[in-house]
């Protein structure tokens, strides 16, 4: 999969997986939040720049959509869907609720 | 960065800086504001270093219990800072960037985790954590 761009990664939370965006003060970066029943807000922020997004960032970015680097980059590569998302979250979330959140 | 352990002497001019007017290199000295760290018995891998924020980092907050945060650096030299515990990260061309960008980063989770709770009871764990963590300045 190449680097996704901020801008990607925007539309895609919002159109395939129905995040919302969250007010916040900054300038440089926006939130998204996606509230699913029985469990807790999911959260993460996106730079506004439009370099591509690294390694690193993205598995930050993973981490906080509770999933891991191989299950985001199929969320974004259109294999997984918002059903297998919410799926993934219920049983199998990393890092897990109970000590991430 | 080869090191898994540093001091933020480096930070020092940032938090001595006018955002803080009153916090001094002194008072840091003395343990009292607001960053001391260390990365023994961390569990990140051997490339991090880890820091821990503790005190007044921001206007509006106070970090009570210590807040470890990883610093990573992408291949292109961006440096990337998150911390272990929300998962809320920064990023910058270095490392005082970053952390810059991780502590407004962190004011903002903080706001939308605590407006959120209003709303959704699922959201009160996470508000609970983050009240473990954080108070009002």
């Amino acid at each position: 999969m190449s680097p996704l761009k901020p801008r990607d990664l925007e539309r895609t939370l919002q159109r395939k997986f129905g995040f919302e965006q969250a007010p916040n003060k900054s300038d440089d970066h926006r939130w998204y939040k996606l509230s699913l029943e029985g469990i807790p807000p999911i959260l993460t922020k996106v730079s506004r720049s439009n370099k591509d997004i690294g390694s690193t960032l993205e598995s930050k970015i993973a981490h906080q959509l509770h999933v891991k680097p191989p299950f985001f980059r199929k969320m974004f590569s259109c294999t997984k869907d918002l059903e297998a998302y919410r799926r993934q979250l219920l049983t199998d979330p990393y890092p897990p609720f109970e000590s991430s959140n | 960065m080869s090191s898994s352990s540093v001091l933020l002497e480096s930070y020092d001019a940032k938090f001595a800086s006018p955002r803080f007017p009153d916090v001094t290199p002194s008072q840091e000295a003395a343990g009292a504001l607001p960053v001391e760290t260390m990365c023994q018995g961390s569990s990140s891998p051997p490339s991090e270093t880890v820091v821990f924020l503790h005190g007044r980092v921001h206007p509006e907050f106070v970090v009570e219990q210590c807040l470890p945060v990883a610093i990573d650096f992408e291949d292109d030299g961006t440096c990337v800072v998150a911390d272990e515990v929300f998962g809320v990260y920064g990023t910058g061309p270095s490392e005082e960037a970053a952390l810059d960008d991780y502590v407004v980063s962190l004011r903002d989770y903080r706001e939308i985790v605590l407006s959120e709770e209003r709303i959704n009871p699922n959201a009160a764990p996470l508000a609970d954590r983050l009240r473990a963590y954080l108070r009002d300045a």
